[in-house]
């Protein structure tokens, strides 16, 4: 997998940075003329008129509200979820040189999930005066605070003396993983019917919450630690030759650890608190990409945070539309998607090799 | 690149101030329309089927997943899924000009970007008690400007709480019961104080078997041997989850208190039981009857 395979040369260059992002320009064009509420294309050109640049086209709020509140907030907040997803499963996949590390396994997504279901139970109660002051937001920042938190605590299991032992991290996040599925599932077990169901929902995920707020609190921590990971492609690239040879190449090995580590956890983090839990993205995205454009983490990295962001924007489109006028948790769907490719993937590679 | 750009951007400005010309017109028409509410949304099931009751069944454009009742109009109604799951954009292209939900759910993200959105949300107040349906008939009345209805409604529902209190006099002693909320053999919660089933057990005549806890809790076999239920309440649903009475009383500890011995059990339709519909002097006076009854109401083999 060191190397790009020559048959995918031409692929290579058809999904190259700049023909990913006019993709993703254009899914995002046409994401936001397709819904459940059927709306002539002029009609979505005129609210962004109005919007951008200050038209009066005199359309009714409903309208004006549906397409720049709901429908764009939603397209935006896919792409950068979808995005962030994806260059953090990347980047933690080099740093692990394990292609089955997924930012769940560092314990992320179990923590975030594990105060997401607390803040859901006890917002009322224990909470008291700050889940009353959040409001329904609570949720958000309990599950984001908790990624976090168990972050760090896997960093902290795994380093002694100075030093972070790349494996040791790995199972500790495991260990940690099962005592959040289990406090999870404790918590469950105590939940009334409303609060089960709110648990359930958020385990299978949903942008359905999009609004402009949360966008501009997730925006800055999805971008800038992309950008902090993008940086340190050099460095996980010479990471892939071992810990030592990177060492003796003149890598910092420990800030390198230190920052992917930390800069997954914000991204994955935050998207976790927005979003619920989307399966498969963090892992699936980066190996297609790196199939497709080889190990190198400079284009690895871009390429992950657009195709993540392309392939969202359209599973979130699906996920409103499908079975309209209900909705389809993007979860189950990413999860759906996902889990087959990677089959597929598995046996291409292993016929290849 | 740059002299295709400025085309398109030129078509698109061209096409954008057309359609801006033909719009303008029909923007203005809907503005114009006076607020009377002709296409509802009901998002609780109980309101659902106070909009029937009221005579506004064939107002009702969308409805959420609890809504089962009337069963054969409701099925004709597009369903929205779950209140706290909503897809507003969906809900919208419905064009609902009153959206009716319940207090309890306001906190929801997805009915205030309703309200954002502009369309009108109607807020229900709740309670565990018999007058809940009347209040919120009140509440949508007002709304609808609804008074012959209102007043059918009232009288119907007078009438029921009359036998109510005709059956609960006839009742010669005061049987606990116990109501197990189950969702299949590896779920099974049993109702505290202060809940819709301690309520509706309490209207009927019954003594809550379960004073020592307030809400749901997870059943154990000595806690079932504690609270000595002489009759245990379920959901139809959830008596079938657990594969009937048989099922049941394969419980640990089920089978050793009196309700399992003498085959006490009692099993209604969960809207009907604990919604607080119009219909709920009706499922009291039914629960009521059926403690009477309790022999013949459900017996082994």
């Amino acid at each position: 997998m060191i190397q790009s395979l020559p048959k995918y040369r031409s692929l290579s260059r058809l999904l190259s940075p700049p023909v990913l992002t006019l993709l993703l320009a254009i899914s995002a064009l046409c994401a936001l003329l397709i819904g459940a509420y059927s709306l002539p294309v002029q009609q979505v050109g005129l609210v962004m008129g109005e919007q951008l640049f200050g038209l009066e086209a005199g359309l009714p709020q409903t309208l004006s509200y549906l397409v720049w509140d709901i429908r764009l907030p939603r397209i935006l907040l896919s792409v950068f979820v979808g995005g962030g997803l994806a260059i953090a499963g990347a980047a933690v996949q080099g740093l692990f040189r394990n292609p089955l590390a997924d930012p769940a396994l560092i314990g992320v997504t179990s923590g975030a999930m594990v105060f997401a279901v607390a803040g859901i139970l006890f917002s009322a109660s224990v909470l008291g005066a700050i889940g009353s002051w959040l409001g329904y937001a609570t949720v958000t920042v309990m599950a984001f605070t908790g990624s976090l938190l168990t972050t760090f605590l896997v960093y902290w299991l795994a380093s002694s003396k100075g030093y972070t032992s790349v494996v040791t991290m790995l199972l500790a996040g495991v260990a940690i993983t099962a005592l959040g599925g289990a406090l999870t599932g404790l918590m469950t077990y105590f939940s009334d019917e409303d609060e089960l169901r709110d648990i359930i929902f958020w385990t299978l995920g949903s942008l359905g919450g999009a609004n402009w707020q949360m966008l501009a609190l997730l925006i800055p921590l999805v971008l800038l630690p992309a950008f902090i990971l993008w940086r340190q492609s050099s460095q996980l690239d010479l990471l892939l030759l071992g810990e030592r040879e990177a060492a003796y190449t003149g890598v910092n090995t420990q800030r390198t650890k230190w920052i992917v580590i930390g800069c997954a956890a914000l991204i994955v983090g935050a998207c976790v608190a927005v979003s619920g839990v989307i399966a498969f993205v963090a892992l699936v995205v980066p190996h297609l990409v790196r199939l497709i454009q080889g190990p190198r983490h400079r284009s690895l990295l871009l390429g992950s945070a657009l195709l993540g962001g392309l392939l969202m924007v359209w599973a979130d489109t699906a996920a409103r539309t499908l079975i309209a006028p209900a909705e389809l948790p993007i979860g189950i769907l990413t999860a759906l998607l996902g889990a087959p490719f990677f089959i597929w993937l598995l046996l291409k590679t292993k016929r290849s090799l | 690149m740059n002299r295709f750009l400025i085309h398109f951007l030129g078509i698109l400005t061209l096409g954008l101030s057309l359609n801006a010309c033909q719009n303008a017109p029909s923007a203005t028409e809907q503005a114009t329309q006076e607020a009377s509410y002709e296409r509802l949304v009901s998002l609780s099931g109980s309101v659902t089927e106070l909009l029937y009751e009221l005579e506004q069944g064939d107002k009702i454009v969308g409805v959420d997943v609890t809504s089962t009742y009337p069963a054969e109009q409701v099925t004709q109604v597009p369903k929205l899924g779950h209140v706290r799951q909503l897809n507003v954009e969906a809900l919208l292209s419905l064009q609902p000009d009153l959206v009716l939900a319940e207090r309890t759910d306001e906190a929801s993200a997805a009915l205030q970007q309703l309200e954002a959105a502009g369309v009108e949300v109607l807020w229900l107040d709740g309670s565990f008690t018999l007058d809940k349906p009347l209040a919120q008939a009140e509440q949508i009345g007002k709304k609808l400007g609804l008074n012959e209805e209102l007043e059918s409604l009232r009288k119907t529902y007078e009438a029921d709480k009359a036998r109510l209190q005709q059956a609960r006099q006839a009742m010669e002693e005061t049987p606990t019961v116990l109501f197990i909320y189950a969702r299949g053999k590896g779920s099974l919660m049993v109702a505290g104080k202060n809940t819709a089933a301690s309520a509706m057990i309490e209207l009927a005549g019954g003594q809550n078997a379960v004073q020592s806890f307030e809400g749901f809790r997870a059943l154990s076999a000595e806690g079932l041997m504690e609270a000595q239920p002489e009759v245990l309440l379920l959901f139809d649903s959830g008596l079938q989850s657990l594969g009937g009475v048989e099922g049941l009383l394969q419980i640990p500890g089920l089978a050793q208190t009196p309700a399992g011995q003498q085959g006490h059990i009692i099993g209604m339709d969960g809207l009907y039981l604990l919604g607080f519909t119009p219909r709920a002097a009706r499922a009291a006076v039914d629960l009521s009857e059926r403690l009477q009854a309790l022999p013949d109401a459900y017996t082994l083999n």
